[in-house]
């Protein structure tokens, strides 16, 4: 006796979504990403406008001056939706904190001469009032950006940030710890609290009061009050982190390796491949924009030279603290870095 | 006579980056959908590249992650770095 065993295939009456298949043209298997980002925002039917903003609608297009044919073409390289973000920043984060375990636990910052551990601590620590800063940047984003593809990666970016100042501020705390071990008196004269936290709270009165910081801090006290979210976008995500980051976490971390402290790149490591990263996602998107039209690339290319002009004496203040001796030549490398980018996405 | 190579995966969001590549590079194949199996069949040599498949993926994708979600196949392989190629009687 043979036995023959039959396939009986049921065909699902439909691929996807109805909304995404419309936008596809034709019925065929959607991923997540895309199932959990395209025209999530409603367009239509809304009955009231906001109370706190009448002159615009809910999801207005018209909080920016750039124009788009299509909002959800701005699509993120990465496809993050909120499981693969999630999955993915867990394994970053978990890396980044058994690096800084690490050189907590060898206690590495107690070996590190009291002239460069000062200057470490003086550039490194302030930043997470800028992270904090672009945390809210992007968040606002979220709030009035146009397009989810858009507006849920800016939110996943704001948390990234969240997450950042708080890696400078375990920094910080390490500080702190190899501190207290090097210099017993400085423990026992003060309660544990506020040794534990002290070099964080010498740093937001740097942040506030120093005049090395002040340029930086007006530039990002500036892009708070943006309206334009696009130009929010740019300023932030474009122009201030570039070289903020080509700064920081590029040369100066540079810098500090030529004077023997390789335990700061260990520490911020986490920084370097989280803007490689990122930063892939926000040439997309800028590119995506410049190629619609002839108006959104000259609107961008003034966004940035505005932009570049403010946060080139915040750059031109660090490095003429940190490297006094090559400071010219790192401020012109880092606006080499922005100029370059900039080319790369066609302006 | 000719001969069918074939390759079948997973029908799942893993394997849907790497079937828009073959679909892309390999214009004469014919896809089944089947509930929860995707087969791929074509009378030439079947090529998956691993550049095509990132470009869908949005991220590095290694050659080797294909056997996550693969099911069966036919014909010989050749399988490098850069690539994963299925055909008969190349030698």
């Amino acid at each position: 006796m043979s036995l023959d065993i039959k396939v009986n295939v049921i065909k699902p009456k439909r691929q996807t979504y109805g909304n995404i298949a419309e936008r596809f043209g034709e019925d065929r298997p959607a991923s997540r990403y895309e199932e959990a980002t395209l025209d999530l925002e409603p367009k239509e039917n809304f009955h009231y406008r906001p109370t706190w903003d009448p002159s615009f609608e809910i999801y207005d297009e018209g909080r920016t001056k750039i124009k788009m044919e299509d909002w959800y073409e701005l699509k993120d390289p990465r496809q993050f939706y909120y499981g693969t973000y999630t999955i993915n920043r867990n394994k970053m984060f978990e890396g980044a904190d058994s690096q800084l375990n690490f050189v907590e636990n060898r206690n590495f910052l107690s070996s590190v001469d009291a002239e460069s551990r000062d200057l470490l601590k003086k550039i490194l620590l302030p930043l997470r009032h800028y992270e904090w800063g672009a945390n809210m940047n992007n968040m606002e984003i979220t709030r009035f950006g146009s397009g989810t593809s858009v507006t849920q990666a800016c939110a996943f970016d704001a948390m990234d940030r969240l997450g950042l100042a708080q890696l400078i501020c375990r920094i910080g705390l390490i500080f702190d710890a190899s501190m207290e071990d090097s210099d017993e008196d400085v423990a026992q004269k003060s309660d544990n609290a506020s040794v534990t936290a002290s070099c964080l709270h010498v740093t937001r009165v740097e942040w506030v009061g120093e005049d090395l910081w002040q340029p930086l801090r007006k530039a990002v006290e500036n892009s708070l009050v943006l309206k334009d979210w696009f130009e929010l976008f740019i300023a932030q995500n474009f122009v201030l982190d570039t070289l903020v980051y080509e700064f920081a976490h590029n040369h100066f971390d540079q810098f500090m390796s030529e004077r023997g402290v390789q335990s700061a790149s260990m520490m911020t490591e986490i920084f370097r491949t989280w803007f490689a990263d990122r930063d892939r996602w926000v040439t997309a998107v800028i590119k995506r924009v410049v190629n619609e039209s002839e108006e959104n690339k000259t609107l961008i290319s003034s966004w940035i030279d505005e932009w570049a002009e403010q946060a080139l004496p915040a750059i031109g203040a660090l490095a003429d603290y940190a490297m006094p001796d090559k400071s010219g030549e790192i401020t012109t490398a880092c606006m080499d870095e922005l100029d370059r980018k900039k080319s790369a996405i066609g302006l | 006579m000719v001969r069918t190579v074939s390759i079948t995966l997973l029908n799942n969001d893993d394997s849907r980056p790497v079937l828009q590549a073959i679909e892309q590079d390999n214009p004469d194949c014919e896809i089944q959908q089947l509930p929860s199996l995707i087969k791929v069949d074509t009378s030439g040599p079947l090529r998956i590249n691993r550049g095509s498949v990132e470009a869908f993926l949005g991220r590095d994708w290694e050659v080797q992650e294909l056997h996550l979600s693969l099911v069966s196949l036919s014909g010989e392989v050749d399988e490098d770095d850069d690539y994963f190629e299925l055909s008969w009687g190349k030698r």
